[in-house]
């Protein structure tokens, strides 16, 4: 019974979690779509490992 | 004779299925860098929990009965790590570039370690460790995170004052020595504290238990249901922390998503977030003002408990049978706030300070250990007196 109680809470939890997450997310503004026939050159740069302008390790 | 594990199918159905999903998610909305970091996390936690590596029971099994497997085995990670951390970071590879964890060698680290290290003593739990024993399905380890996040977030509103304190700045061996030099010295230094743990234990016991713990078990079926070896987890998580390394750019860190966590909920619920200095520039600024998503730390930490989930159900021992009494809820509470406001004052937890902050080279990883060692001697006394612990046994 304890079991199941405790499987219950963490169930709870996780969608609370998910649900807290995902309003976060949607809060924020979703990058536009461009129309199929423009050229779109990509910046690579932003999705290079060093892309991190401080790391959040060593913040001061 | 091997015993049977009793998978817990269900919950491996569903964690399984939410893993898949949410990695597509996360490579649909922002990259497939976001997706991988996910799965490093993952892949943390299921080596966390199979392997059952923590930071705050090993240092009391020392403290209290001299048993040192769980310290060598840290010793050997950060040793690992460094071997596999000093040659990117010291540039010998030019076109592989990535951030060290530097921090300050100061009074904020001090003082933050040795709260975090008294306070891991109450939570019963690290930040490696509480992530993976809330995956486990720990519920009183629900209640260290949440005020670890309380503890967290108060400490980057104080942060500023603290780090106005003495500090000898940030020091890195390997910028001193340059890397080659500063990792032999370093290894150095960590092969001279394994032996004197092991000539503890072994002084005390005649014997010293050993870190791969021989098993009749098939491997691959060790691999999938558990349990790992000290050495298993070693390999795995220095692998992990060098992958995220060369993916997020720096090395895998725990706390600084607990202090985000908590600042977006007070400014959710209407808080005022705008004079929290801590939040106004850098990493912290990008990081408060997107998705939470976009953060690596919580993006790992979200994979760490859904990966410990995962090994816990595998293994069949998924939200274990718990009752909380009023002692466990006030210890977890204090635990939490400890490990929360130390964590953020030192720049990180055991993983993203002491870890991250010696395998990087940094002196305050070091200061670090010295100082959260020394809360954790504090925190064992202390449970001793709260009646929590029996007295130690000569």
């Amino acid at each position: 019974m304890e079991h199941k109680y405790n499987r219950w809470i963490m169930g709870t939890a996780v969608g609370v979690v998910a649900i807290a997450a995902m309003i976060d997310h949607t809060r924020h503004t979703l990058p536009i779509a461009q129309p199929n026939d423009i050229v779109i050159i990509d910046d690579e740069s932003d999705a290079s490992p060093c892309s991190l302008d401080v790391s959040p390790c060593s913040l001061d | 004779m091997s015993s049977k594990v009793t998978t817990d199918q269900s919950v491996v159905l569903m964690i399984t299925s939410g893993i898949i999903a949410f990695s597509l998610f996360l490579q649909y909305e922002f990259a497939i860098k976001q997706a991988l970091l996910f799965l490093i996390g993952i892949g943390l936690g299921v080596t966390l929990l199979h392997a059952a590596f923590g930071f705050t029971g090993s240092w009391r099994v020392f403290v209290r009965k001299r048993r040192g497997a769980g310290v060598r085995a840290q010793i050997l990670l950060i040793a690992l790590t460094s071997v596999l951390f000093f040659p990117l970071l010291g540039e010998a590879f030019p076109e592989l570039r990535a951030n060290a964890a530097l921090a300050p060698v100061g009074i904020s680290v001090l003082v933050g370690a040795f709260v975090f290290g008294l306070g891991m003593q109450f939570g019963n739990g690290c930040g490696s460790g509480t992530l993976f024993t809330v995956g486990g399905g720990h519920v009183r380890m629900l209640i260290v995170l949440a005020f670890f996040i309380v503890g967290a977030t108060i400490g980057t509103v104080h942060l500023p004052v603290w780090l106005t304190l003495p500090s000898l700045g940030k020091i890195s061996i390997i910028n001193s020595f340059g890397w080659l030099t500063a990792l032999i010295m370093q290894l150095f230094v960590l092969a001279v504290l394994y032996a004197v743990v092991r000539a503890i234990e072994k002084k005390r016991h005649n014997d010293v238990v050993q870190l791969g713990a021989p098993s009749d078990k098939l491997f691959t079926e060790r691999l999938v249901f558990g349990p790992w070896t000290l050495v298993w987890a070693v390999v795995a998580m220095a692998l992990f922390n060098l992958a995220t390394l060369l993916l997020a750019g720096h090395p895998w860190t725990i706390t600084f998503g607990f202090g985000l966590w908590g600042t977006k909920l007070w400014a959710a619920m209407g808080g005022d977030v705008s004079q929290w200095a801590f939040w106004q520039t850098g990493y912290a600024a990008k990081a408060l003002n997107g998705s939470v998503l976009a953060d690596t730390t919580t993006l790992m930490n979200f994979g760490i408990i859904l990966g410990a989930m995962l090994a816990a159900a595998l293994a069949g021992k998924f939200a274990p049978d718990s009752k909380i009494n009023k002692a466990d809820l006030m210890t977890a509470i204090i635990g939490g706030l400890l490990m929360g406001y130390g964590a953020r004052l030192a720049f990180g937890c055991n993983i993203g300070g002491l870890l991250a902050g010696i395998s990087s080279g940094s002196l305050h990883g070091w200061l670090w250990l010295i100082a959260g060692f020394t809360g954790t001697l504090v925190g064992v006394r202390l449970r001793i007196i709260f009646k929590i612990d029996k007295p130690i046994e000569a």
